[in-house]
């Protein structure tokens, strides 16, 4: 699993005689803990958003809300279609140029989520609609049924609507950034 | 201003800033802006030890640049294009 490398890869990196990078997951840390490790990782992708924007001459007020399992930054404000792109593209670029920026400053996976003016929260909302469509589908049919590739964080959250559903069950297939949720009858 | 003196301004400071956040060398980032054929090519040279930070797992952060620098070039109004150079 990629992640599992990337941690690997950030743990044999944690040298310079401190202790290793501990990950956000390791049950061992306090709630307080991992509060701290996620505010650091919004503030490292609040600043390097911050830079870009000047560079690009867009303005943008950042909203930072930090959750239990990730930290969400909102660029707000923007006027400009441009850092989301046709069908998303910009924005999914930037994501993963602030994952970059956050896991080499912290040598751990990065738990940040951007979003500008909420499009990807109403991206999400349209996802769930057609995954509901989808169990609809397959309680009807009793066949599976493929739902369209999506990120991690997108298919943890169609995994979670449809654990939350009697009669059908979930599974991923293909490879990143094709990687897709299944929905299968329950058996 | 003409076109060709707009061009590649904020391409450059763009693509010099993404890099230098994305490597343990910053220093050693270097852009070069060469025209083709009318189009301009940024030419990216990293650290050797930082090639695969700028290029990621199967190109994935190359492109993520990429497609980012594509955006700055749709705000001046140029085109440029990203190469990284060995």
């Amino acid at each position: 699993m990629t992640n599992t490398d990337a941690a690997t890869d950030a743990t044999q990196a944690g040298g310079d005689g401190l202790a290793p990078p501990v990950e956000l997951e390791d049950p061992s840390l306090t709630p307080q803990q991992r509060m701290d490790m996620l505010d650091q990782e919004a503030d490292i992708a609040a600043d390097f958003l911050e830079g870009l924007l000047d560079l690009l001459d867009i303005a943008g007020d950042l909203a930072i809300e930090v959750q239990e399992d990730q930290a969400v930054v909102n660029i707000e404000e923007v006027g400009s279609g441009l850092l989301i792109g046709r069908r998303g593209v910009t924005l999914e670029a930037l994501q993963e140029l602030v994952r970059c920026a956050v896991q080499r400053q912290t040598e751990r996976r990065s738990h940040v989520r951007i979003d500008v003016e909420g499009y990807r929260t109403r991206h999400l909302d349209k996802l769930r609609d057609r995954c509901r469509d989808a169990i609809a589908e397959v309680r009807e049919s009793g066949e599976p049924v493929r739902l369209e590739p999506m990120d991690a964080f997108e298919r943890k959250m169609m995994h979670d609507l449809v654990a939350k559903t009697g009669g059908v069950a979930s599974s991923s297939e293909g490879h990143e950034p094709k990687r897709r949720v299944v929905v299968h009858p329950d058996v | 201003m003409g076109a060709e003196e707009a061009s590649g301004v904020m391409t450059t400071e763009v693509l010099t800033y993404i890099a230098k956040a994305l490597v343990d060398h910053p220093e050693d980032v270097a852009v070069e802006a060469v025209e083709d054929d009318g189009e301009t090519v940024l030419e990216l040279r990293v650290h050797p030890d930082d090639m695969g930070k700028v290029i990621g797992k199967r190109g994935r952060t190359a492109k993520a640049i990429r497609t980012m620098v594509k955006a700055a070039a749709t705000r001046e109004g140029s085109a440029a294009t990203v190469e990284i150079v060995e």
